[in-house]
């Protein structure tokens, strides 16, 4: 695949990017007529989205008729789990602190209504036994939900077990098998599967196609969680996305052709870095290591350095510090911290994931520039590793007094960043300094917020710009000399060039804040 | 090759819009709530197509929640208000798509009062009616489309969603064939949601948005992940986001050409029709989208008789709803109107596209009169 720039893609658990040979199946469906109509070229559409249903059913051992075509794992999940319990009286419903939270925020959802539910904690090593699902199996257990392979660890769940147990005690289990599609043989009726959630994205399809495999035998009555039309035997109506549900099947294929090499290739791939990374920095913990784990996922945590700062150095770097879906909220990884990791382990924590793009030498190029990153963060003094992220109203300029303190952590809930403020960033590739500020029209005017990481002056200058934002404005903060900014924080005028980039970062954001529509 | 007369029931992809979501097709983007680069590329893109589609309808792109699609937005809107309380009334169109109706009866199943707003012969909803009903003070959501799929007919329905809302009930919108068709504003509109989909624009299918304006309590119906500003869970789907994006920029640029180019194909399909004996042409006196028309030919079934045309003729028309097809059933949207059950089973839909000619026009006359024998001598003597 491309890149943007030189930055290396590491990031295949949270988007494979989409293969080429998917693309080529999808582009011939993307033009077609609607599978519902009744003439040529809306059967024709239909044969497709048919031939499609039955490699995915063929694919994980089901019968076409138990899949039915979601928008993804995220829509999957939502059905099977709300669609299953739907009318029935409150019980008791199992799943664990490490799930995917397209799992996690249903069920506790259903907790808010009356639902019963036992939480299970994974080993050390991030598994979710079966030993922990029989202990916590109830006679009202309606359902189990588990992932097949943790999406932050790879580490693989021992589902046939599960299965065997939950069919004894009359309990639905549901899988959520989105992160173990590439990697692990699945066959649903031989693991006593009756609810499985899958995602094109995480095995090189498209975004926005997925599958829930229903179990048809004996029959499983889903409610459905939407109406109109009766599209896939009413349990999950609307115009059925053909390329989609053909992109979806090509990569399907794909994987049956080459888990196999793929899965040695990737593991060897996987191997390496980690013996490369841990001559470089020998204290690095590594999150999930074990024997069930699948070949694509490298996550460890660096001790000694600051979470955000580490990620910040790394900009060049795709990767992730946990799921990317819970990356813009900025709270440590819950995954990790069920296992046990600290706040600080956990936020300097970096999973590195491979799949069918990935190279030897890219590997090896992520696992130098991290060396090197954490070599310079523990240069600097411990306190001088912090990357400040705050706003004039939670945060003070600091005194030269309160240096030490200048680096504290911030409390993030309360500079939390919406996806859809204004901003602008400005970098400086010699010292590696990066400040970038956002702008959000508030009801007194434009409030201003920044995330830096640099030297002690780029980051007080950024925060005093910010603060200047509120207070005067972002014109007259634009307009203010360096020299006037730096005598307030009584600086040195070799800090110049922090000003320059504060206010190039301010600039960038205003020019876009402009464009931004009027809100309310 | 097929003539293609079913732009209703989807239209073919526009080469702006596969040349607009080419790149974004296993290029270096990744999921867009990924903080990296190959994250943010993709998050500045699904932001591009958000704005978009908000200009297309006048809105503003923060009020754009990407969906599935149409069937998607609709139950959003519909289960979405409607689960924020225990109970309460509910009205929709007589003549509205299933996407509607049936969230509509699931809601009556779990004891809802839920109603119709009758419609007259023209396919208008009685708006005395509705605001009699709201008078009642209990009816807490109310769903009427601006454009019917079937019929075409534009309903008149802003003084109905003014009504409802001063009566303190949300008034949600299936839009989904109006935007692109006709000029669609949502400041004006009255509605507090409304449904659009890509793949009735030129745009993907899988692809849809539900415009929220002002502040809509709506219980999200996908959870996980807190994506569309926590309304809609889910990797956003980069690729068909970008296709909406493109498919809804070019509708707004090109929407009067688009018009006056399936309206005049509409009209002369139309004009030959009337002069065809046994042709009975529905709503032809009410307000329609451009590009449609529906009509029944005594003594034909209108399934077998795009069949026949499919058959015969290659050319790809349809009874009704897509989404109802092979059902059997006569159109509800048409015995809401007040037809009887035999007339609406004639039902015939033709549906036109920015693309297609005046030769397609007059390949379908010429094979419903090779189809319909006893008119094929009048047909002639008119199509010369």
């Amino acid at each position: 695949m491309t890149t943007i720039g030189d930055t290396l893609y590491l990031d295949y658990a949270a988007c494979v990017p989409l293969h080429p040979d998917v693309r080529a199946a999808m582009l011939q469906w993307l033009d077609c007529a609607n599978p519902s109509s009744n003439h040529a070229p809306g059967r024709a559409a239909a044969e497709a989205v048919e031939q499609a249903r039955a490699t995915v059913a063929n694919w994980i051992g089901a019968r076409p008729e138990e899949i039915v075509c979601t928008s993804g794992a995220t829509e999957s999940n939502n059905l099977a789990i709300f669609g299953a319990l739907a009318g029935r009286a409150p019980a008791h419903i199992i799943s664990s602190r490490i799930e995917h939270k397209a799992v996690l925020d249903p069920i506790k959802q259903l907790a808010s209504q009356g639902w019963r539910v036992t939480w299970l904690e994974p080993d050390a090593y991030g598994v979710v036994h079966p030993d922990a699902v029989a202990d916590a199996l109830q006679t009202d257990t309606a359902l189990v939900s588990l992932m097949w392979v943790n999406n932050e660890l790879g580490t693989i769940t021992d589902v046939p077990a599960i299965g065997a147990l939950c069919r004894a005690n009359n309990t639905l289990l549901h899988v959520d098998a989105a992160q173990a599609m590439a990697w692990v043989d699945v066959d649903v009726h031989a693991a006593q599967v009756d609810l499985l959630s899958i995602a094109g994205q995480k095995i090189a399809g498209p975004k926005g196609s997925g599958a829930l495999f229903v179990r048809s035998k004996p029959p499983l009555r889903l409610q459905p969680r939407s109406f109109g039309g009766g599209h896939e035997r009413g349990l999950r109506p609307g115009t059925l996305a053909v390329h989609q549900i053909v992109g979806l099947a090509a990569a399907a294929q794909r994987v049956v052709e080459t888990r196999q090499a793929e899965s040695a290739r990737v593991s060897a791939l996987r191997d390496s870095a980690w013996t490369q990374l841990q001559a470089a920095v020998p204290d690095a913990v590594r999150n999930g290591e074990t024997n069930a784990v699948t070949p694509h996922v490298l996550n460890f945590s660096v001790p000694g350095v600051n979470g955000e700062a580490l990620v910040f150095g790394l900009s060049d770097l795709a990767l992730s510090t946990g799921s990317a879906c819970s990356s813009a909220s900025k709270t440590p990884s819950y995954v990790l911290r069920a296992l046990g990791r600290s706040d600080a382990l956990a936020e300097a924590s970096l999973r590195l994931s491979f799949g069918w793009g990935s190279s030897p030498e890219h590997a090896e190029t992520a696992v130098a520039r991290i060396a090197a990153v954490v070599e310079r963060l523990r240069s600097l003094h411990p306190d001088n590793t912090g990357t400040l992220c705050g706003d004039a109203a939670t945060m003070r300029v600091p005194s030269e007094a309160e240096h030490g303190q200048r680096f504290a952590r911030l409390d993030h809930a309360a500079c939390a960043i919406a996806a859809r403020d204004a901003s602008g960033l400005a970098e400086t590739p010699a010292s590696e300094a990066q400040v970038k500020i956002y702008l959000r029209q508030a009801t007194s005017g434009w409030q201003a917020r920044f995330r830096a990481s640099g030297n002690p002056a780029t980051l007080a200058v950024a925060d005093a710009v910010c603060e200047s934002v509120t207070e005067h404005g972002v014109e007259a903060t634009l307009g203010r000399a360096p020299a006037e900014i730096l005598a307030a924080l009584g600086l040195d005028r070799l800090a110049t060039p922090a000003v320059l980039q504060a206010h190039d970062a301010l600039r960038n954001a205003w020019e876009q804040a402009r464009q931004l529509p009027k809100s309310a | 090759m097929a003539i293609y007369l079913d732009n209703n029931a989807t239209t073919p992809v526009d080469a702006e819009v596969l040349e607009a979501m080419l790149p974004y097709f296993g290029g270096p983007y990744a999921n867009a709530s990924s903080l990296h680069r190959y994250g943010r590329a993709a998050r500045d893109a699904v932001d591009r197509a958000r704005s978009q589609v908000a200009a297309l309808v006048g809105a503003r792109a923060e009020q754009v929640v990407f969906t599935s699609g149409g069937t998607e937005s609709n139950n959003l809107a519909i289960r979405g208000i409607a689960e924020r309380h225990a109970t309460g009334a509910a009205l929709y169109g007589a003549t509205e798509h299933s996407a509607v109706l049936e969230p509509m009866q699931a809601l009556a199943k779990r004891g809802w009062q839920v109603e119709a707003i009758p419609a007259d012969a023209q396919g208008q909803l009685d708006a005395e009616w509705a605001k009699q009903r709201l008078q009642q003070g209990d009816v807490r959501l109310l769903s009427a489309m601006r454009a019917n799929n079937e019929t075409g007919v534009i309903s008149d329905v802003t003084p109905i969603f003014d009504a409802a809302r001063a009566a303190g009930a949300v008034v949600h919108c299936d839009a989904v064939q109006a935007a692109g068709k006709i000029p669609l504003d949502v400041t004006t509109l009255g509605a507090d949601l409304v449904s659009l989909s890509a793949h009735k624009i030129y745009g993907p299918k899988g692809i849809g948005a539900l415009i929220a304006l002002g502040e809509i309590d709506l219980l999200p119906q996908i959870v996980g992940g807190g994506q569309e500003d926590g309304l809609r869970g889910g990797t956003e789907n980069v690729a068909a986001i970008v296709g909406f994006g493109a498919a809804a920029a070019a509708a707004r640029v090109q929407l009067e050409q688009r018009v006056e180019h399936t309206r005049s194909l509409r009209d002369q399909l139309q004009l030959q029709l009337q002069a065809m004996p046994g042709v009975q042409i529905f709503a032809a006196d009410a307000q329609r989208l451009p590009n449609t028309l529906q009509f029944a030919m005594v003594g034909f079934d209108g399934e077998a008789l795009l069949m026949a045309l499919d058959q015969t003729a290659g050319i790809a028309v349809s009874s009704g709803s897509a989404c109802d097809s092979g059902k059997g059933e006569p159109s509800h949207v048409l015995l809401g109107m007040g037809l009887d059950a035999d007339t609406a089973k004639g039902a015939v839909r033709v549906s036109f596209g920015k693309d297609n000619t005046a030769d397609d026009v007059q390949a379908l006359l010429a094979a419903l009169s090779q189809l319909n024998p006893a008119t094929s001598r009048l047909m002639r003597s008119v199509a010369v």
